[in-house]
């Protein structure tokens, strides 16, 4: 389920971690993306990152070669990955997301230290706040 | 009636998260499974794959194929048939 950055479909001799790595930023990438590409190669395209279809197994159901549906899924790869260059949305999505954690986590801390008082109280809101600003992102 | 071992996606939008199922192989996305025996969380760092070895042991025994991705999770975890 892997493409490199050129586009190229990962070799089956690549290392399993650097091949699942791949698969994992497409995924992602898909669900910033996937909509910018065209409804047939969208379809195609989900079925091998989401529905964990094979190459065969898509051919077989679009009545495409194989052949047809490596280069769907490796011109969309190579797509995917120009777009995440220029525009950083998934970079920019799981820094924002890592920070709000951090503000939500931190806050519910002081908000258990601080107890009942007024300053506890903010303390709630503030992280009810970042828990509300991560949901919002997804 | 050949049966698959794959990923399928839950999670939200932005973030994938895979259960690991086994299915008839002509069912690849409406939703039935014969069992799962296992998730997969690529965003963690490292990846937080967990799964019932037994369970994939036996599956792989019985001639259950796994998928590409599958077979490198496994590959990973060092399960073998």
């Amino acid at each position: 389920m892997s493409t490199g950055k050129d586009g190229k479909i990962c070799s089956k001799k690549a290392d399993a971690k650097d091949w699942l790595q791949e698969a994992a930023h497409l995924s992602v990438y898909f669900s910033f993306y996937g909509e910018l590409l065209g409804e047939k190669t969208k379809r195609i395209f989900e079925d091998y990152v989401a529905n964990d279809m094979s190459l065969a197994e898509i051919a077989r159901e679009y009545g495409l070669s194989r052949q047809g549906v490596y280069d769907v899924v490796k011109r969309c790869g190579a797509k995917l990955y120009e777009y995440e260059e220029s525009l950083h949305l998934a970079e920019r999505f799981s820094k924002v997301e890592e920070q709000a954690e951090r503000i939500r986590s931190e806050a519910a801390e002081l908000a258990g230290a601080l107890g009942d008082s007024p300053e506890g109280e903010s303390a709630t809101r503030i992280a009810r706040s970042a828990e509300e600003l991560i949901s919002s992102l997804q | 009636m050949a049966v698959k071992i794959r990923l399928r996606r839950m999670g939200q939008k932005h973030a994938p998260f895979y259960r690991v199922i086994v299915a008839d192989e002509r069912s690849p996305r409406d939703g039935r499974f014969i069992d799962e025996i296992g998730t997969y969380d690529p965003t963690k760092e490292p990846m937080a794959f967990r799964v019932d070895e037994e369970a994939a042991k036996k599956w792989l025994a019985n001639g259950a194929q796994p998928t590409e991705t599958v077979a490198r999770l496994f590959k990973q975890a060092g399960i073998q048939k």
